[in-house]
């Protein structure tokens, strides 16, 4: 694979989404290629961040025993 | 056995099973009250109505739980149900899903660059750069952010919830990416490509 589809498998890469056959394709070129290891790096980096920016709200607990009631108000029904 | 016993029986019986599925479901769908809570933040930006949301996909999730056969998973059936019952709610939504579904079809793949752009995006964002980029960029592509950076589904579960293809996935998910880092650049200041 060139330089540019490897690339673009970069995100399946990082999360283990492609055949086994691919990921050692992959492996083998990133062990050889500094730009691709250096660029493989760089999305994991900004995943994480967009992971952590995105994981913004979060609920009370008391939300779930609001929720529990409602189900159980909806079985009733 | 008198008739009235065997009544009796099978009516314990059924309430049995049903206090089994009540558990079931609650076991299942308990735990992604966050996930789901702040997927629905993020759709709808407003804290109230992604709480009625949330309600509301429970209600609808808990009501078609028996037509549930495991054929996707649990979270990726709960998402979508979260994700139709917003867009049942807003008809402007839905014009903006059909035009950027327009728009994919002239775009299968985007265009590949050699520069790993993102290098010099990761140092310089601020977390609270990305947040408001999330928020500021169009849904289909907010949603599908979220879906990949923060539940971290795969290409074929962000398929499910979404009901599009994977290329679409792909491609989508690609102009996303990038347009989150423009978005985000410019609020630092920075070159908008």
């Amino acid at each position: 694979m060139t330089c540019g589809k490897i690339r673009r498998k970069f995100d399946q890469f990082l999360s283990k989404e492609l055949p086994d056959a691919e990921l050692r394709e992959i492996e083998s070129h990133l062990a050889g290629c500094v730009a691709c290891r250096a660029g493989a790096a760089s999305l994991k980096r900004w995943k994480r961040q967009i992971r952590t920016a995105g994981k913004r709200f979060s609920k009370k607990t008391q939300s779930i025993h609001q929720l529990a009631n409602l189900l159980e108000a909806a079985g009733r029904r | 056995m008198s008739f009235r016993n065997r009544r009796k029986d099978v009516g314990e019986e059924k309430t049995a099973a049903a206090a089994e599925t009540k558990r079931e479901f609650e076991r299942l769908a308990l735990p992604l009250i966050e996930s789901l809570f702040n997927f629905a933040c993020w759709l709808t930006r407003n804290q109230e109505e992604a709480e009625d949301l949330v309600q509301e996909t429970y209600v609808k999730a808990w009501n078609g739980f028996v037509t549930f056969r495991g054929k996707a998973t649990f979270r990726t059936w709960i998402f979508r149900i979260l994700r139709n019952a917003f867009l049942s709610s807003r008809k402007d939504v839905h014009a903006a899903r059909v035009e950027s579904l327009d728009e994919e079809r002239h775009e299968e793949f985007l265009p590949h660059t050699s520069e790993t752009p993102e290098s010099i995006f990761v140092e310089q964002a601020s977390l609270s750069a990305i947040r408001e980029a999330i928020g500021e960029i169009p849904l289909p592509m907010r949603e599908i952010i979220i879906l990949r950076e923060v539940e971290e589904m795969s290409y074929q579960e962000i398929g499910v919830v979404l009901g599009i293809p994977i290329g679409t996935v792909m491609s989508r998910l690609a102009r996303a990416r990038l347009t989150l880092r423009a978005v985000a650049l410019a609020k630092l200041g920075g070159p908008r490509k």
